[in-house]
């Protein structure tokens, strides 16, 4: 791990079980994510993206292998030591704008919520500016459109300078024009000095990404 | 506090399908919390009243009996005898219980033997003159005037009048001295020692023993009316003004003095009655103190008997409300449980409702606690609402169908702490379930736990239970006192036994479900009902398990009351014969309206040197009247009495003596004649005890001749028959009534178990529709998806129906079978104890409760077309736009 590494995992091999069998979903994936930098997560739907990211976001443990938040080891963690990394250095964007948001919080206070989970103080309303919501502040989510919806999210994520984020596919929902507004976001947050990483299928991502990775069948190609 | 927190009470509002199942959860751990005390307060109460009202309302309050002396014992004492000592007690009494709350004025009376006869010419049946002399307070307000005359003088029944041809203004000469002295001679003339009086009848009143008792009489109907199921004889009353009883008596006439006073029982309950209880007692002790004026009145002059039932039957009532607890509480808390699981399926349902939000906050940092916490604060105001309207429906429903609506100030307290339990019962089940989901949701273990077969568990404690609960495999319900009582065993066991059964099924569907492959499922709707069940086995188990439980407990506790109800009934109808059985002084034609025959009874006959009772009936009637039940051991009673016309040897069909059976000799009234015997085990009219051989009436009457005693069988109600009886002028010697065999004990506790019992099955019922609601609704995304889906296919709203409709209603039909069947092993382990008096013949009778079952299965049937069309109903209102936009 370099010393601008956020993020990164060894050797992480992770399964699911269904009714009646075991699904392995990654088998010996090493990545690591950079301050500063985009990485993009890519790779056929059902190549272990969004499992790898949720290893990576502390939202799941891996069966084996070794996870780092800031150069934490996450693996070695209890559930709470891993909900305090999530809480403190950790931002997490899903998919489904509407999901990412309160239905009854404006846009300010989302921003407030975050920064008080974090216990970092006042939020900072340059954020917003900075992803072209500062018009938005006194918005709920139902007001928004489905791009702004996913800027909010991301800016949702980062209030309070956490050490990463993450993003599942983020654009996957959204029309070109939004996820161009969306990409443009993303590359703004890694030059505020965050470790972005985003799973995604979105080539204008992708092409905006300082790494890629590609997933095939759970491992890394 | 973070917003999602300070605002969560109003955004628990937000969301009506979540607010709808906490409050049906609230209400349905409520409901049985709170109702236990109050149903328990209720029962105690309905007790008390139920044994208030049947009992004498004079025996109920307080009451002084014995002999008023006539004469001094010692005339160096100053002693009160006669009318001055009458006078005195009922004065003294009157003060007495003036002190008693509810206690009324008291009533003095009393009684001695006399001979009536006219005045004037030839004697009318001379052996039939003796009557009861009785003075009572008030009396000619108390009966029922047939002829009145103009002036005082005695007040004579009407059948005794008929037989003497006396009417009102006639003289009569009465005879005062015991009844012994009384008894007929053969002469007109009065023995030596007797004092006559010349009186005028001043009216004819209608013969008590021809009316349904009433209450002002009730303390003496053992006088007028004579002891159920005894043949001695009774003498009619006559009644006269304390003057002209004491001038008819003699001082050597034994004179029954009784002072009564009852109570007020309107609206009484265990919590009210103490203080009326307390003041009795008080009369009792001052009774029983020979310093006291009460007791040199009554106790230490002719040794006079207080007696108040009052305190015995509070003591009843309290028994019977603890013996309710040791089964009610357990039931109480069962349904609970089963509330609190409809609890735990809310709070899941609330995260599920809630999962984006709680994703959201999952992802960052935010842990279970805290989400709990955000989970309590939306659902809490619900909660209470739900606990709240589930205390006023406890009290409703108690008041309204439970056994009394009379409940007291402490078991009202009682529920109200009940809810308050209920409240953070519930807020807790709600907790953990919402913690546990939340944790699978979003801190998910990645390693499987171990999934022991727990359900073993209850019913491990079933056997256990049958063992530890019950030393004598046969003990079943019993009595504690005069009160019957339901071991803890025939509810805990079944009710354990039940719950393990329904759960270990639930395993087993959950288990098999995904791995049966139905071969028959050529047709779509088939095919796609089996895959839904398929693809969500848990669901579907727990929908049987938790339909199989109300449906177990509510066929077991009908079919226990039933059985019990039906146990008893054939113990009484198999010693009295049918449901009146009247002893006949004389020639009678049967009243109309009912099934009736004439049985003549002779008791003194032996076979062998056993002594027979033997009964001579008509075949083509007493079937007819005569008590049966199909279930009794051995041939019915149709085919025996059938019998008994056969040619040859006159036919017998004798019951208590085993093994005797053929050609056997049968000594009556002298005669030995050798009868053709069928032996059974049980007939009906065994009276006494004795064996008991039936055989043809005009066999019967030529052996026997005049020895007989000729019975009248009526079926019917007794309520119904009295009065008929009295219309029809039926000369009634005694009347025995097969309620009165079985009337002594107090049987609510067994009545109110399972009445709670049903009423937590039916809880359970509706616990099971709220589950079935939150099944299809927790479904309902899925089911919307996927019928846009099938409508392209060309499956129709009818045919997704009629998927639907198979997919529910065989998940409720299944369990329906299953409950049934628990139910019956149930019944058959315990139906052994189903005998309240094991020593009686016939032993256990099983009513099977086809009745409830058919309702039950009409019940299930229409809950899985109700909420199968409402589901219906629902996705066809889907809009394929928005069904686009779920993502769940």
């Amino acid at each position: 791990m370099t010393r601008t590494d956020a993020l990164r995992c060894e050797d992480v091999y992770q399964t699911y079980r269904t009714a009646t069998h075991d699904v392995v979903a990654l088998q010996e994936v090493s990545v690591s994510a950079a301050r500063g930098r985009v990485t993009a997560l890519v790779g056929p739907s059902g190549s272990g993206k969004s499992t790898l990211l949720r290893i990576l976001a502390c939202l799941e443990r891996p069966v084996r292998g070794r996870v780092e938040v800031d150069g934490v080891d996450a693996t070695a963690l209890s559930a709470r030591g891993r909900r305090g990394l999530r809480r403190k250095r950790l931002g997490y964007v899903f998919q489904n704008p509407v999901d990412n948001l309160l239905g009854y919080l404006t846009v300010d206070e989302h921003l407030e919520l975050a920064t008080r989970l974090r216990g970092t103080g006042t939020p900072s309303s340059e954020l917003l500016t900075t992803l072209g919501l500062g018009h938005r502040g006194d918005s709920r989510p139902s007001g928004l459109s489905g791009g702004e919806q996913q800027r909010v999210a991301l800016a949702f994520a980062a209030a309070g300078d956490p050490a990463a984020l993450l993003a599942d596919e983020p654009t996957a929902q959204l029309d070109r024009a939004s996820a161009h507004l969306v990409g443009d976001a993303v590359r703004r947050l890694a030059v505020l000095g965050h470790a972005v990483v985003v799973a995604t299928h979105d080539p204008e991502l992708v092409t905006a990404a300082d790494d890629v990775i590609e997933l095939v069948d759970g491992r890394i190609r | 506090m973070p917003t999602p927190w300070s605002r969560a009470v109003r955004t628990g509002w937000r969301n009506p399908a979540v607010v709808i199942a906490v409050a049906a959860a609230a209400v349905l751990v409520a409901l049985p919390a709170t109702a236990v005390a109050l149903f328990l307060s209720a029962a105690g109460n309905a007790t008390l009243q139920q044994q208030t009202s049947l009992a004498c309302g004079w025996a109920v309050g307080a009451q002084w009996q014995g002999g008023l002396p006539m004469r001094q014992r010692d005339p160096a004492v100053a002693e009160q005898v006669g009318r001055n000592l009458y006078d005195t007690r009922a004065r003294l009494a009157g003060q007495a219980t003036a002190e008693v709350p509810r206690a009324s004025a008291p009533v003095s009376t009393v009684v001695s033997g006399a001979s009536v006869e006219t005045a004037t010419g030839t004697p009318t049946n001379p052996e039939q003159t003796v009557v009861n002399l009785i003075s009572r307070t008030d009396f000619q307000n108390h009966i029922q005037v047939v002829q009145r005359g103009t002036g005082p003088g005695i007040w004579l029944p009407d059948q005794f009048a008929a037989l003497k041809n006396l009417h009102a203004g006639d003289l009569v000469t009465v005879r005062g001295g015991s009844r012994n002295d009384l008894k007929p001679t053969g002469k007109a003339t009065a023995p030596a020692g007797g004092s006559t009086s010349t009186m005028r009848v001043a009216g004819i009143y209608r013969d008590l023993r021809s009316l349904p008792d009433q209450q002002y009489w009730c303390s003496l109907v053992g006088l007028y009316r004579g002891s159920p199921l005894s043949n001695t004889g009774t003498y009619p009353v006559a009644l006269v003004s304390p003057d002209d009883f004491f001038h008819i008596v003699t001082p050597d006439s034994g004179v029954q003095n009784l002072v009564e006073s009852s109570v007020d029982t309107t609206g009484m309950t265990t919590a009210s009655a103490p203080p009326v209880v307390a003041g009795l007692e008080h009369v009792r002790a001052r009774t029983e103190n020979p310093g006291d004026p009460l007791g040199q009145a009554f106790h230490r002059f002719g040794g006079t008997e207080y007696t108040s039932s009052l305190g015995g039957m509070v003591v009843r009532a309290d028994q019977v409300t603890t013996q309710l607890a040791t089964t009610v509480v357990p039931m109480g808390a069962v349904g609970a449980l089963a509330g609190l699981v409809i609890a735990a399926a809310a709070g899941s349902f609330w995260v599920d409702r809630r999962r984006a939000e709680l994703a959201v906050l999952s992802s960052r940092g935010v842990g279970p606690f805290a989400l709990v916490g955000k989970a309590v604060l939306e659902v809490g105001t619900v909660v209470v609402l739900g606990s709240v309207v589930g205390w006023f429906l406890a009290r409703y429903l108690v008041a309204a169908l439970g056994p009394s609506p009379l409940v007291t100030p402490g078991a009202l307290a009682g529920s109200v702490l009940g809810a308050a339990a209920a409240l953070l019962v519930t807020l807790g089940a709600i907790a953990v379930s919402s913690g546990r989901r939340i944790t699978a949701l979003f801190d998910a273990r990645t390693t499987r736990r171990r999934d022991w077969p727990w359900e073993l568990l209850p019913l491990g404690a079933a056997v256990v239970c049958y063992f530890v609960l019950g030393d004598d495999p046969e003990a079943g319900v019993g009595a504690a006192g005069t009160v019957a009582r339901i071991p803890p065993r025939l509810i805990v066991v079944p009710l354990l036994l039940v719950i393990g059964l329904a759960l270990l099924a639930a395993r087993i569907v959950r288990f098999s479900v995904v791995r049966l492959r139905p071969v028959a499922l050529s047709r779509a709707v088939a095919f796609l009902s089996w895959r839904r069940l398929a693809s969500a086995p848990a669901a579907a188990a727990v929908l049987i398990g938790a339909t199989a439980i109300p449906i177990a407990l509510s066929v077991y506790a009908t079919t226990v009351t039933g059985s019990v109800q039906r146990t008893l009934h054939a113990e009484g109808q198999l010693v009295v014969g049918t449901d009146v059985v009247v002893d006949l002084t004389g020639p009678a034609q049967a009243p109309p309206g009912f099934a009736a025959g004439f049985v003549e009874r002779y008791d003194s006959g032996t076979i062998g040197h056993t002594t027979v009772n033997v009964l001579g009936v008509d075949p083509a009637t007493f079937t007819n009247t005569a008590f049966w039940d199909n279930l009794l051991p051995g041939p019915a009673l149709d085919d025996l009495i059938a019998g008994l016309t056969a040619p040859g040897a006159p036919a017998g069909v004798l019951a208590g003596i085993p093994g005797t059976s053929g050609p056997t000799p049968v000594e009556i009234n002298g005669h030995t004649v050798e009868f053709s015997v069928t032996s059974v085990p049980q007939l009906p009219g065994k009276s006494a005890g004795f064996p008991l051989m039936i055989v043809r009436r005009d066999v019967l009457t030529q052996l026997a001749g005049e020895n007989l005693h000729h019975e009248l069988w009526l079926r019917g109600d007794p309520a119904r028959i009295v009065p008929a009886l009295s219309a029809a002028h039926v000369p009634v010697g005694t009347l025995s009534q097969a309620q009165d065999v079985t009337a002594n004990g107090v049987y609510a506790a067994i009545t109110y178990t399972f009445l709670f019992l049903t009423a937590v099955s039916v809880l359970a019922g509706a616990i099971v529709l709220v589950g079935l609601l939150l099944y299809l609704n927790s479904r309902a995304r899925a089911r919307r998806s996927a019928y846009l889906l099938l409508r392209r296919m060309d499956i129709g709203p009818r045919a997704h129906w009629r998927a639907l409709l198979y997919e529910v209603g065989g998940l409720l039909a299944t369990g329906f079978v299953a409950g049934l069947g628990f139910a019956a092993i149930a019944v058959a382990i315990t139906s052994a104890g189903y005998d309240l008096d094991p020593a009686a013949a016939p032993g256990t009778l099983i009513a099977a409760p086809w009745s409830l079952t058919a309702r039950l299965a009409a019940a299930t049937l229409l809950a899985a077309v109700l909420a199968t069309l409402a589901a219906q109903r629902a996705v066809s209102r889907a809009r394929p736009s928005e069904v686009l936009r779920d993502t769940n």
